[in-house]
This record gives structure tokens, sequence and C-alpha cells, in this order.
């Protein structure tokens, strides 16, 4: 009798469980037709063969401005983008810490946009760079981290508890996407072909103090601790990215910061000419990102340094990496192919105008 | 029987656990109707003494702007967009003669907020007649003692706003209007 009755609470348990699991997939934010970045974090986990030799870490200015197919194919270098929605320091330090639980790079390279930053701006970035992660002391850490203080703990570690109340608002996106998901990048790379040229910036607005915060700085030393810790190199970029502006306050800290920890920082910035980077055409949003042509290129100048400063071997002749290449540039291809179609017939990319589609009555 | 009860109440517990809070404003899901950080924009409960005018139209920080820029007309040097990450938000710039104006949405965009106003020559002035390349003392005299000095700015706050003067060489070569965010 006993016996039975343990087995009946094993059971109930079991299906409130299997009942929760699946509720939660249900409920959670899709992230596959719109809002796409917010599925970048969690596609890492879905990758075959996690051993990478360059590691990206950082806000767009790496996810949407660097290509590691073009890494790949002229220099052979493997790499990978664990980029988020703004993504801040403290974001990257835990997703690396996560990252070294796979794998262990040569290469950590940081955007240092994020230090700008020296506390936690919405919720909405810390769900999408930090729901993805699985369930781990690091996740939870990095939840601690990032909260803002209407926030709870537990709702990161039972996203359910969060999102129950988008029972009302579910579309065919969640049913369709319930129990999968598509391919939203390429090795962390959002890609993007449309051309939006640049123009005139707007001034660089005054700022009460150009040095960066005490809690930012926390979070660089911990990734370059931990990057030593691991023998790895780390490697400080400023992306060309022409807004948000980057103060000469600002790059002259990282230049200093560098100097005094031995990295290497590149401003990219300062080698727009050389990059060849033309912002009439290498921009989809009028110089805050790259597109495409501007991510290639910016790829291989920025592979060309890794390469020759660490030494990275061209691994283009390795029969195993060739074959797992080649399918994610087929599939690079054949993304780049499906925008230039869709610019096309819409005039826009569909993942990415979330308001002419519900204009237009489009969905995508 | 007592065992399907409560195996119900457990799963209606943890499916309903903070439904206390207002949904709309808890929803998490990052999307154009329901941003998870949606928060309600904070309003001076006093307009600041701090605005910025230009041809009969004041410009508070934080107040709405898309009346305001109706009465500007159009910006007559066009306009820039930075949308934020992910679709929370966009900054815009208006570029006029002699300012720049800056708005934020929050994730839907159906309203804009002022958060700075950029002063660029001395063909426009501060309410009070203070001008690019006026002298140091000159900001003294209009504005008084009562400032913080940051970064060679002499920086006057009230309520949400702020009234920055950067002073190089003793001569006033930058001025901005900016909000302070988190005030109320």
């Amino acid at each position: 009798m006993k016996k039975k009755k343990i087995i009946s609470i094993v059971i109930v348990i079991l299906v409130i469980t299997s009942i929760a699991v699946l509720l939660q997939k249900l409920l959670m934010p899709k992230y596959m037709t719109q809002i796409v970045e917010g599925a970048l974090i969690k596609e890492y986990y879905y990758e075959k063969l996690k051993d990478h030799d360059v590691m990206f870490i950082g806000d767009c200015e790496v996810y949407e401005n660097f290509s590691p197919i073009t890494l790949w194919e002229e220099y052979g270098i493997t790499s990978y983008i664990r980029g988020g929605a703004q993504q801040l320091v403290w974001h990257s330090y835990y997703l690396l810490e996560d990252t070294l639980k796979y794998e262990k790079p040569d290469v950590v390279v940081f955007s240092v946009l994020a230090m700008m930053y020296n506390e936690p701006q919405r919720e909405a970035y810390n769900r999408m760079n930090i729901d993805g992660l699985p369930l781990s002391l690091t996740k939870i850490n990095a939840a601690r981290a990032s909260m803002l203080p209407e926030e709870d703990l537990i709702t990161y570690v039972f996203p359910l508890l969060r999102y129950h109340s988008r029972w009302s608002e579910l579309s065919s996106e969640d049913y369709r996407y319930w129990l999968r998901r598509d391919q939203i990048s390429h090795n962390g790379y959002l890609m993007r072909v449309d051309v939006k040229p640049a123009g005139r910036l707007p001034t660089p607005r005054l700022l009460d103090d150009y040095r960066f915060g005490e809690t930012a700085y926390k979070y660089l030393d911990k990734i370059t601790e931990l990057c030593k810790k691991n023998g790895i190199e780390l490697v400080l970029i400023k992306a060309p990215s022409l807004y948000p502006h980057w103060y000469e306050e600002w790059d002259q800290q990282m230049v200093d910061y560098a100097e005094k920890n031995g990295l290497l920082y590149i401003n990219m910035l300062d080698d727009i000419d050389k990059i060849g980077l033309d912002f009439e055409m290498d921009t989809y949003d009028a110089g805050l990102h790259l597109n495409l042509s501007g991510a290639e290129k910016a790829s291989r100048y920025f592979g060309n340094i890794l390469k020759s400063r660490f030494n990275i071997p061209d691994k283009r002749n390795d029969e195993k990496l060739k074959a797992i290449w080649q399918e994610k540039a087929d599939y690079y291809y054949k993304m780049e192919q499906e925008q230039y179609r869709e610019l096309e017939e819409y005039g826009y990319l569909l993942k990415f105008n979330m308001k002419r589609n519900e204009e237009n009555k489009i969905k995508p | 029987m007592k065992m399907r009860i409560l195996s119900a109440l457990m799963l209606v517990a943890i499916i309903f656990t903070g439904c206390g809070k207002d949904v709309a404003e808890n929803s998490p899901a990052p999307t154009p109707s329901t941003s998870a950080a949606s928060e309600p924009t904070p309003e001076a409960k006093t307009k600041s003494k701090y605005y910025f005018e230009h041809n009969g139209v004041k410009i508070y920080m934080d107040d709405e702007a898309k009346p305001i820029l109706e009465k500007l007309g159009d910006p007559p040097f066009g306009t820039f967009e930075s949308p934020s990450c992910a679709f929370q938000g966009i900054d815009r710039t208006y570029y006029y003669n002699g300012f720049e104006v800056y708005t934020y949405t929050e994730g839907d965009d159906d309203k804009e907020y002022f958060f700075t106003v950029r002063l660029m020559s001395d063909a426009v002035s501060t309410t009070e007649g203070v001008s690019i390349g006026d002298k140091a003392e000159k900001v003294i005299e209009t504005y008084g003692k009562e400032y913080t000095e940051t970064s060679n700015q002499y920086v006057y706050a009230d309520q949400n706003s702020k009234l920055s003067f950067k002073i190089v060489n003793g001569e006033v070569t930058d001025i901005e209007y900016s909000m302070i965010f988190g005030e109320e």
C-alpha cells in the first residue's frame, strides 16, 4: 500500500513537472520572427563542435560587425560570437564563464562599448542575455549581478513564473516554435544585407563624468583574470560603429587599461580607411552597425591581426572542420540570397521591421 | 482524490504565481506592444526652471515631444534615428538651425519625449541669454554660484533637468539642457 502511494506521488510530480516544462516552453518568448537578437545566447548550445579559436563577447558591436564565416574563409580561424542585445560587462563575464565549461578558446575578444554602462538598464536585455543560459550557478550569479530592483531571482530559475502572463498574448510564432528553433545566426553573427547610408551624426552629448564606473571595471577585471587563469589571450576592441559616440576620454581609459594589464586594445574607428569601410554602403542603419559587406570587411581586417599577432593556425585543411564550416557557409550564403530576395519583394527585411510588417499585415 | 486536488492546486499555484502584479506592466515579452521594461515615464511634479525656448516654443525635458516639434516645424537639417538594440525604443535627433533636439521613446514608439537640447552656435542662446562664446563670468552672473563643477562644466540642476555649460579657457564652448533620468 505504502509502495503504491509512493509511486503515485512520483507519477504526480513527474506529470506536474512535465506540464510545467511544456508550459514554460510555450510561454517563453521565441525570438524567431521578431526581436531575433533574443535567440542568440541559447543558439550557442546547439553548436555541434564547441571548439573555437576565437570567442567574441559583447553587445551588438560584435554580433552585427564581425562574421565568423569570413574569418574561416579568409584565415581558417574558427570563431563564435556570444553576443547579446545591450550585453553589459557583467553579462559578458558570466557568459564567458559559462562558455569555458564547454571549451577553451585561444583568444577572447571583448567589445568595450559596454563599459559606458555601470548599472543594469532594462529587464528585456537581462532576459535576452540570461534566459538562454542553462540553469547553473553561473546563470544564478549572472541574474544576481544584472537584476533591476523590481526583478525576482526565482524567475530566472523558473522563467514560467515570469512569463505566465503571456498566455493572453500567445501568437502563431509561440506554437510554431514551441518545441523547436530555427537557426537565426551564423556562429553568433546576425546577418543584414540592407543599406542605409550614414549621414549627419548627432553632436556628442556632454557627460558629467567621463570615467567608466566601478562596476564596469570590476567585471572587466574579472574577465581579464578569468582569461589569465585559463591561459587565454584577451583582446579589447572598439568596433567601427560611428554611433553611439566613442569619446576620446573613454578611448584613453581603455588604452591605459590595456597597457596596465598587458592586453591588446584595438580601436577600429582609427582604421576605417585601412579596413576599407564606406559608410555609404557598409551600414544598414546610418552608421550604428555594419551590414554584411561591412562586417566582412571588418572581419578580414581583424582576422589578419588575430592571425599575425596570436599565430592562430589556418585550419582550412582539417577535413572534419572543412565539412562543418562548408555546411555553415552554405547556410550563410542561402540566407544572404534570401535577404536580397526579401529586399526585392518587400523593400525591407521582414525579421527586422516589425512595425512595417504590422502596417503591411505581413506575418514573417 | 486528495492527491488529485493537491496536484491541481500545485499546478495552478505554479502557473499563477506573481499574478498579483499588473499584467500590462509585468508582461515580460519584449515585443513592441509589451516592452519588458516599459515603465511609466516619470513626470516632473513641478516644471524645471531650466528649459529651452525658440521662437516662443518652450522645450521642457521629458515633455511629450510631438506637439512641440510640430510647433517648431520641420527640422531644416533633417533627423537621425538610433534604434535601441532589439527594438527597445528609438532615440531621435532633430537638427535645427543652431541647436539639436534629442528625444527618446519607449518600446512601442507611440510617444516620444525630450531628453536633451544641445546648442550648437551663438545663433541661439539659453532662455536667460547665455550663448556659446560668452565668458564664464556671464554664466555665473546669470545663473548664480549654485552649480556643480565637473569635467570642465558648470552644471545647474532643477527638478528633472540640468543645464550644463562647458568652459574652455574661460569661455563657454558647449551648452546643453538634459534630463536627469530617474528624477521625478
